[in-house]
């Protein structure tokens, strides 16, 4: 007990299991306790718990992010398996979000997770946007991409992007409130009105 | 990317390194080749654009015309060429304009040896000649913009031109193996 409020001077707000766990990243100056603090505060949301979704939660999970929230409406199938690795065989048929939480509580069960096993639309993004600190984009369709970015821009999050299609991959970090375009600046594909057909 | 990804939401929360806002990197597996470029904000953006068209939320999520033109209407044209036609093409005739209609961070990566390029929000059909002597061969990434620009430049009497199918992509894949994919 006396060691740990020792600890707990040393490292304020880290509980001795936390100092602990996270010790690679303490003796790091770049993240140190002040930083691993700032990751214990943080709110991270990741849509899609697929291919990209599965290692980006498993990675933020373990190196202590405070909250993650997860937005999927798909459930795990066999074809899944061989990317997604999240998800596992007894978890077949159970939602994604619900698959993931389980995979991601059993690496850090400090974590706090929010599950949203909707589809993200019009009418939800905007609310869940706003809870959160960066958005990570790790979704499989158009209509997702440009939903997430606009809800992105209009909050003002960071967005965290990535795509992979067969052996290419894309990764972009979109603010454009700081610097830099957006992904309609990249993915523009308006037809400009004089051409629009009658 | 997945990796990549999360170290980029780590580097954004704790304020170190070099952050990635307002870039694009490109992985190629087989290759092992990454490939970093920015992404400068666009003035025509209808989103962060000088003159926005989406400027409320009640406006926003919505995805861009083109992308809606349906599989079925994509299939069923007639004017789409393979990759191997249009090698063919370029190689016995002279009377083929090649047209890019994709941005210029693609137009940057990769392209077709000849070809113009006219953003496919930015193409004007009045620079184009309706003289049949002429085919007009639009290509873009994968073939969805380039069809949907034959589509409306045969809707303006413009009767020929095609789209290459499966776009540069496709063309890489048959035909220039060596060309950077993205």
């Amino acid at each position: 007990m006396s060691q740990e409020i020792l600890l707990n001077d040393l490292f304020q707000g880290l509980s001795a299991e936390e100092v602990k766990r996270y010790s690679r990243h303490l003796s790091l100056s770049e993240v140190g306790s002040e930083g691993q603090q700032r990751l214990k505060k943080s709110k991270v949301l990741i849509v899609g718990a697929g291919g990209l979704g599965c290692p980006v939660g498993l990675y933020l999970a373990a190196a202590g992010i405070g909250q993650l929230g997860i937005i999927d409406s798909d459930v795990v199938e066999i074809s899944n398996l061989q990317r997604q690795i999240g998800h596992s065989e007894k978890n077949l048929g159970l939602l994604k979000t619900e698959s993931l939480a389980e995979t991601i509580t059993s690496i850090n069960r400090l974590l706090r997770v929010e599950l949203i096993s909707d589809k993200l639309q019009h009418n939800n993004a905007p609310q869940i946007f706003q809870k959160y600190d960066v958005i990570v984009d790790c979704s499989d369709n158009f209509p997702t991409r440009y939903l997430v970015n606009d809800a992105a821009f209009f909050a003002n999050k960071p967005l965290v992007s990535a795509s992979v299609y067969k052996f290419q991959g894309h990764l972009s970090v979109f603010w454009p409130k700081s610097k830099g375009g957006c992904y309609r600046c990249l993915y523009p594909v308006n037809l400009p009105e004089s051409m629009a057909p009658t | 990317m997945g990796l990549l990804q999360s170290t980029e939401v780590l580097k954004l929360i704790l304020g170190i390194g070099k952050d990635m806002i307002g870039q694009l990197l490109l992985y190629d597996a087989l290759k092992l080749d990454f490939k970093k470029m920015n992404i400068p904000k666009e003035k025509t953006c209808q989103l962060c654009g000088v003159n926005p068209r989406i400027r409320a939320w009640l406006d926003a999520g919505k995805v861009p015309v083109i992308e809606k033109i349906g599989f079925e209407e994509r299939k069923d044209n007639k004017d789409q060429v393979s990759a191997h036609w249009l090698s063919v093409a370029l190689r016995n005739r002279r009377n083929i304009m090649l047209i890019d209609v994709r941005e210029p961070h693609e137009w940057e990566i990769c392209r077709l040896k000849g070809a113009e390029h006219h953003p496919v929000n930015r193409i004007k059909t009045d620079d184009f000649t309706k003289d049949l002597e002429k085919i007009i061969v639009f290509y873009c990434h994968r073939g969805v913009r380039s069809e949907r620009t034959l589509k409306i430049f045969q809707d303006l009497g413009y009767e020929n031109c095609r789209s290459l199918a499966g776009g540069i992509d496709a063309w890489a894949e048959a035909i220039e193996p060596d060309m950077p994919r993205y």
